[in-house]
């Protein structure tokens, strides 16, 4: 259909909307409530256009035959300015030494809109809550109310993406603020820490918690041996910050600058990884004849553990008792490589630079303790490679170390969603026909793509396996179990790439390249099979003896908490 | 000789203790039975719903000559009982207006100029009585309905000129028509009786007193658009409209007019939901949460409730007085309908008033009635018999009309012509002493209180606009603050999401339309400064003034000659009893 | 929405109590929504205990502190507040020595301010535990409150 934006005639398809239509053909309209993958609440009403004469909001307004809109007029502007000038009035005003005020988007349109006098009085220092403002009683994030524009998306992610429901809208009027069930520290409620809700907030109301002064100071500690390990989605994300496009692929610069802040070792997670797929490809096995609870579960991503822990605990035994690459490479660096270096575990440090925050929980789980000491998103090591000087887009290309830093491709396709699936049956596939096939394709997928259904028949037995993003449709995989053999689950979507952790703007646009960066990583890649990884096969051979060995299960496999049962208890003393 | 007294006992008669005076009437006419039945006279005490005139309440009415008596006390009880053994009228609880006494309730002023049609059961039947219901037409309309087709029923609405009662004024035929055209077999019909506006209570005073005829109403909705379901949503501050509404609920499931199969043509139930306290629950989308048992906040619109509503089906909500018109609608014809009214919208208007009258209380006019017939013909004017300067309706999203245009009509179009509103129909008297600035005010408090604070325009711009009349109240102000509050008022009104924010504007757009002298008495004229009744007469106010313009006793309430003021402050700053307030 | 989810939710709406009621029943059954029992339905009827907080936050009804054993609720409509429902706020304070949404030691009482109650009429209105008192001032309202307080046997309060 016809409509005129901005005095210009433009033919669109059926069913956008005025800002879907105004971003295809190059106009940037503000928003800070739009979600592009949940319905539009159009509350936060910075998004309003002219349409035929009147002020709209475009995220909200359906195009029809013959509209006329303007998006860039005074009365358009004036609407706008006003907007931000209320919401700065009652707004913390701590913009110079906010550590998010560069992805802040209300500091991004105060620029853009030249906001310079507040005509309102400022109202930031009449809290209208009466409880505390900040809440950092968890590793993963902070919650900063004062910060707070209450635009909603926090909860709406919470609620709908998630279904986890740990934020809610408390309050009326001014008052109305996204909370936990009685105010209550986040880290006492069911939150998953998944992260959704962080990079989704447009201020700096939820950050993730810093760990970067600690890691500095382990760094200038001569009594420490610091290594780092790097998750995939890093290596395709963190050029964003210094300005390379999206989906480059940083990996020997990443390694270049961990050396130049001065890690001893710099190693991969993908190394990790690989070694997850050997010990879950032969426990998925092991479970297909029939020792153990099919359908198996993933259990990478430390979100997921966690919902399942809280929501669905009676199928705690469909998780795989695999730990996370992160935590795997953790238990190998502090025993394995301690042992081959000489070194005393207490005189290692690790550091993960990870995607996720859900990370900073799981490095701190009980059963973990002290495997990985430090965990670093990445738009933290980027934010500690800018306070260096560390000009990144000009370093040279560097190398990981031995032999933590080996890798396959099927080690590096964790990042994206899938990823785990497709390289777990490479290996499962691989161990039992000793052919190698590399790609599994699906028979079904759901509408929004979060939902997608294969299977691949191996010596006659037909496995069913499912890639599931997001947690709320993780939900209706519990609908049929029996249907499946092997699910993989990513609350983020698009996978990790996706993180909680990963460079402001996080968009399905971005997601994309990051995921197309990832698989040509695997392209690229001698050894596709994890279990082909020469080191991996020499920590076998010098360490592990086998998989799923007795060592193997003490430093690999892990245990989980029924969540929801410590609830009920304390709640009704059952 | 049979003497029938109609009692009110609707919720404000209640308040005055109506139901104790009844307790004794009783008591005293048993008591004295002998007396009354040697003389042949049988007396039947019936509780009915709301008379009317609440401000002079407890109201009775004594039939078969329609004796109005008002102001009822427990000891008049005696008066009334001698009263009616000796066939005489108890002359002292005969309502009065200057000075002259009214015996005949249709004679009296406040009746004798309102036209009561939707009101013509109330306060004459026993609430709850499907029998007295039956025999005062009740259910006529809807069999009257029922011969037609659905189609017909919608085109009746039509031309009936119904406009939707709950403030918007939104033609009840398109609204049904609309969800008649949706495509699905299941279909709500909603009664918003919500009633948030303060001021405005006769939503209240029909559920307590005619409920049937809105249940007819709905009834006859159900047919006409296909909705087998409803929802009454009433306010929980209204516990006794509620239960009636239950108990009438009940009833005329019992005698087979709700359920399935109604005179084989119409199946239907109800159910009564209450509110939880949200004026925003009023908004339709927000009301459709709250049934859902959400949090009432409201949500973009389109999709239309008729298109999308509870539970994503369609639904249609209509006010308490909307179903009521309806009823009266099909019982007397929409052509007789549409002629009560004018050009542009048919029916009476009912009105609630409260304020600076001599009579207060529910009234009901033909649209397009005088405002100054209603002040002064029915409410008698002033009741402190200042002079009336501004009226105030449709609630805090109303508008004002000054006194210059009390002649103005009572209709949707020239109430919007001046940037008033009829709203729900309440309306408050304000006289010379009252501050418009501070009604102003008052109604910004209570919206950023109510609003639910979803959008940035409502939440932060009505806290920013009484910020602003605050200001110019407490003479900090100058006449950029003018121009801040004019555009902030723009923008609140153009960019909120809802009704709530983009209604809140009107009375400030009112208030700068006619009474901008008192902003300018703000921005720049002198303060001025009363001794209110806190004053304990301390003395030091009187000590301290420069020009000796305060007077008082020792111990007792003093008083500032304002000629002699020279509005310096030093009384204000020195009184530790806040006694003295600042204008 | 499929139409399982669809019949269930349409018999939950019309035949069962809602979650509003339910909240409603609770509130006046104590007088406010304890945590314990909050939690309880939120077990009962699974739906996440914040979802129960926001609504208890949303609507004026709710309170989530017990109060007093007589809640005065001041009305704050219109008409009311224009015949000087203020004076009447004052006379609570001087013989209770409460604010707005405060409890008097003893626990016998709590000042609220409600929503225009309907019976404007009769402003300036209070009501004390679900009984309206209309046409008030000052003394009266004082006077109200003590004679309650004699009805309680209570000591004048200082």
């Amino acid at each position: 259909m016809k409509v005129k934006i901005n005095g210009q005639e433009y033919e669109f398809d059926n069913g956008l909307t005025v800002l879907e239509a105004c971003r295809k053909i190059g106009i940037k309209i503000p928003t800070f409530c739009y979600h592009e993958l949940l319905e539009p609440r159009a509350v936060c009403r910075l998004c309003v256009v002219e349409v035929d004469g009147k002020l709209r909001t475009s995220c909200s307004t359906k195009l029809k035959e013959g509209m006329n809109i303007v998006t860039n007029s005074e009365k358009v502007f004036d609407a706008r300015r006003t907007n931000l000038q209320l919401l700065i009035a009652d707004h913390k005003q701590e913009c110079l030494s906010c550590n998010k005020s560069t992805d802040c988007k209300l500091f991004e349109y105060a620029n853009e809109y030249e906001i310079e006098e507040i005509p309102f009085e400022i109202l930031s220092n009449e809290n209208p809550t009466e409880k505390q403002d900040v809440d950092d009683s968890s590793y993963a994030f902070i919650r900063d109310l004062s910060k707070c524009i209450k635009c909603g998306k926090c909860v709406q992610v919470c609620s709908e993406l998630q279904t986890v429901n740990a934020l809610t809208y408390a309050g009326r009027g001014r008052s109305v603020r996204p909370s936990t069930a009685y105010e209550v520290p986040i880290n006492q409620t069911e939150c998953v820490f998944c992260g959704q809700c962080v990079i989704n907030c447009p201020t700096c109301a939820l950050e993730e918690k810093s760990e970067t002064d600690e890691v500095v100071s382990i760094l200038n500690d001569k009594d420490y041996i610091v290594a780092a390990q790097i998750a995939p989605s890093v290596r395709v994300s963190i050029g964003e910050e210094f300005g390379l496009p999206a989906g480059e692929i940083s990996t020997g610069k990443l390694i270049t600058a961990l050396r130049m802040l001065g890690f001893d070792y710099v190693f991969d997670t993908q190394f990790g990884a690989d070694l997850t797929i050997v010990e879950e490809a032969n426990e998925l096995i092991k479970r297909l004849e029939g020792n153990g609870k099919l359908p198996m579960f993933t259990s990478c991503c430390p979100a997921w553990v966690k919902f399942v822990e809280e929501f669905y605990p009676e199928h705690i035994e469909n998780l795989s008792s695999c730990k996370s690459p992160q935590q795997m490479f953790g238990a190998v660096f502090k025993t394995y490589f301690a042992k081959k270096i000489g070194k005393h575990p207490e005189q290692l440090k690790l550091v993960s630079i990870m995607p996720c925050i859900a990370k900073k929980e799981e490095a701190r789980r009980y059963e973990f303790i002290e495997d990985v000491d430090f965990v670093l998103t990445t738009r933290e090591l980027a934010r500690l490679l800018k306070s260096y000087g560390i000009d990144f887009a000009k370093l040279k290309e560097g190398s990981f170390d031995s032999p933590l830093g080996e890798s396959s491709g099927a080690g590096t396709i964790f990042g994206l969603t899938g990823g785990v699936c497709q390289a777990a049956l490479r290996t499962v596939n691989h161990l039992l026909t000793n052919q190698e096939k590399l790609e599994f394709e699906f028979s079904n997928v759901s509408e929004d793509g979060f939902l997608r259904e294969g299977s691949v028949e191996i010596n006659g037995r037909t496995i069913r396996f499912a890639v599931v993003q997001t947690l709320g449709k993780a939900r209706k995989i519990f609908d049929n179990l029996d249907k499946y053999d092997f699910i993989e689950v990513m609350a983020c979507p698009g996978g990790c790439v996706g993180g909680g952790g990963q460079p402001i703007p996080t968009n399905m646009e971005i997601v994309q390249k990051r995921i197309k960066a990832l698989r040509k990583n695997d392209e690229m890649k001698s050894v596709r099979l994890s279990h082909l990884n020469p080191s991996i096969n020499k920590l076998y051979e010098e360490f592990l003896e086998k998989p799923l060995s007795e060592k193997a299960h003490k430093l690999l496999h892990t245990t989980y908490l029924n969540r929801k049962n410590n609830r009920l208890s304390k709640d009704f003393g059952i | 000789m049979k003497y029938t007294l109609r009692i009110c006992g609707a919720t404000a008669c209640r308040a005055s203790d109506s139901l104790a005076v009844m307790d004794k009437l009783k008591q005293l006419i048993e008591e004295r039975k002998q007396e009354f039945s040697d003389k042949g006279i049988d007396v039947e005490i019936k509780e009915v719903g709301c008379i009317g005139l609440c401000g002079k309440g407890p109201l009775m009415v004594v039939e078969p000559c329609s004796i109005l008596y008002t102001n009822l006390k427990v000891k008049d009880v005696e008066t009334i009982v001698d009263s009616l053994l000796n066939h005489r009228v108890a002359e002292n609880l005969l309502y009065k207006r200057d000075n002259q006494s009214f015996e005949k309730i249709n004679d009296v002023p406040y009746y004798k100029y309102q036209d009561r049609f939707l009101l013509r059961r109330c306060g004459v039947i026993e609430p709850l009585s499907l029998r007295e219901y039956i025999e005062n037409d009740g259910f006529k309309g809807l069999k009257r309905a029922l011969e037609l087709n659905p189609e017909e029923v919608i085109n009746e609405l039509l031309k009936s000129k119904l406009r939707g009662r709950g403030g918007a004024g939104f033609p009840t035929g398109l609204k049904w028509k609309f969800l008649r055209q949706a495509q699905s077999d299941v279909k709500f019909l909603v009664c918003n009786a919500d009633e948030g506006d303060p001021g405005a209570f006769m939503d209240r005073s029909l559920l307590e007193s005619d409920p049937f005829a809105v249940i007819e109403g709905m009834l006859i909705g159900a047919y006409a658009t296909g909705a087998k379901k409803g929802f009454i949503y009433v306010r929980e501050e209204y516990p006794l409209a509620s239960q009636r509404i239950k108990q009438a609920i009940k009833i005329l499931r019992e005698n087979g007019y709700l359920g399935e199969n109604i005179f084989n043509k119409v199946s239907f139930d109800i159910k009564v939901v209450e509110g939880a306290g949200a004026f925003v629950c009023g908004e339709e989308t927000a009301l459709i949460k709250s049934i859902e048992g959400k949090r009432g906040q409201p949500r973009v619109r389109p999709p239309y409730p008729a298109e999308r509503g509870i539970l994503g089906k369609p639904t249609n909500i209509n006010n308490v007085k909307t179903y009521a018109s309806v009823t009266l609608i099909f019982e007397k014809g929409a052509e007789f309908f549409a002629n009560l009214g004018t050009e542009n919208s048919g029916g009476t208007v009912v009105l609630c008033l409260s304020g600076d009258l001599e009579d207060t209380g529910i009234i009901e006019v033909k649209m397009g009635t005088p405002l100054k017939t209603v002040l002064y013909d029915i409410a008698g004017g002033s009741r402190s018999k200042k002079e009336l300067k501004a009226v105030q309706i449709g609630g805090p999203l109303g508008g004002l009309v000054p006194k210059e245009l009390f002649d103005i009509a009572l209709d949707y179009d020239s109430l919007k012509e001046i940037g008033s509103m009829l709203g729900s129909g309440g309306l408050i008297a304000l006289n010379q002493d009252d501050s418009i600035l501070k009604l102003v005010s008052f109604f910004l408090d209570f919206l950023r209180l109510e609003s639910c604070g979803q959008c940035t325009p409502c939440r932060e711009g009505v806290v920013q606009l009484k910020k602003i009349i605050d200001r110019i109240i407490n003479h900090n102000a100058n006449y950029e603050d003018l121009d801040l509050l004019n555009k902030l008022s723009d923008y609140v009104k153009n960019n909120s999401l809802c009704g709530l924010g983009q209604g809140t504007p009107n009375v400030i757009e009112s208030s700068l339309r006619f009474f901008i002298n008192e902003y300018e008495q703000k921005i720049s004229g002198p303060v001025i400064y009363t001794i209110t009744d806190a004053c304990i007469g301390c003395h030091v106010c009187a000590m301290n003034c420069p020009v000796q313009a305060i007077e008082g006793q020792p111990k007792e309430k003093h008083f500032i000659d304002q000629s002699k003021c020279i509005h310096c402050g030093k009384c204000f700053e020195v009184c530790k009893f806040n006694a003295i307030t600042k204008d | 929405m499929d139409l399982k989810e669809d019949i269930e939710n349409l018999d939950e709406l019309f035949n069962k109590v809602s979650i509003l009621e339910e909240l409603s029943q609770v509130n006046k059954k104590y007088g406010y929504l304890p945590e314990k029992v909050l939690r309880q339905i939120s077990f009962e009827r699974n739906i996440p205990l914040s979802k129960l907080y926001g609504l208890a936050t949303f609507y004026n009804q709710f309170k989530l502190e017990a109060s007093g054993k007589y809640v005065i609720e001041v009305c704050e409509g219109t008409a009311c507040h224009i015949n000087h429902s203020s004076e009447l706020k004052r006379a609570v304070k001087d013989v209770l020595k409460i604010d707005v949404n405060q409890t008097t030691k003893d626990k016998l009482f709590t000042l609220r301010e409600v929503r225009c109650l309907g019976v404007c009429a009769m402003a300036p209105v209070c009501r004390i535990n679900n009984k309206i008192y209309g046409n008030l001032n000052y003394n009266k309202m004082k006077a109200l409150i003590k004679e309650i307080m004699k009805s309680e046997g209570n000591h004048k309060q200082e």
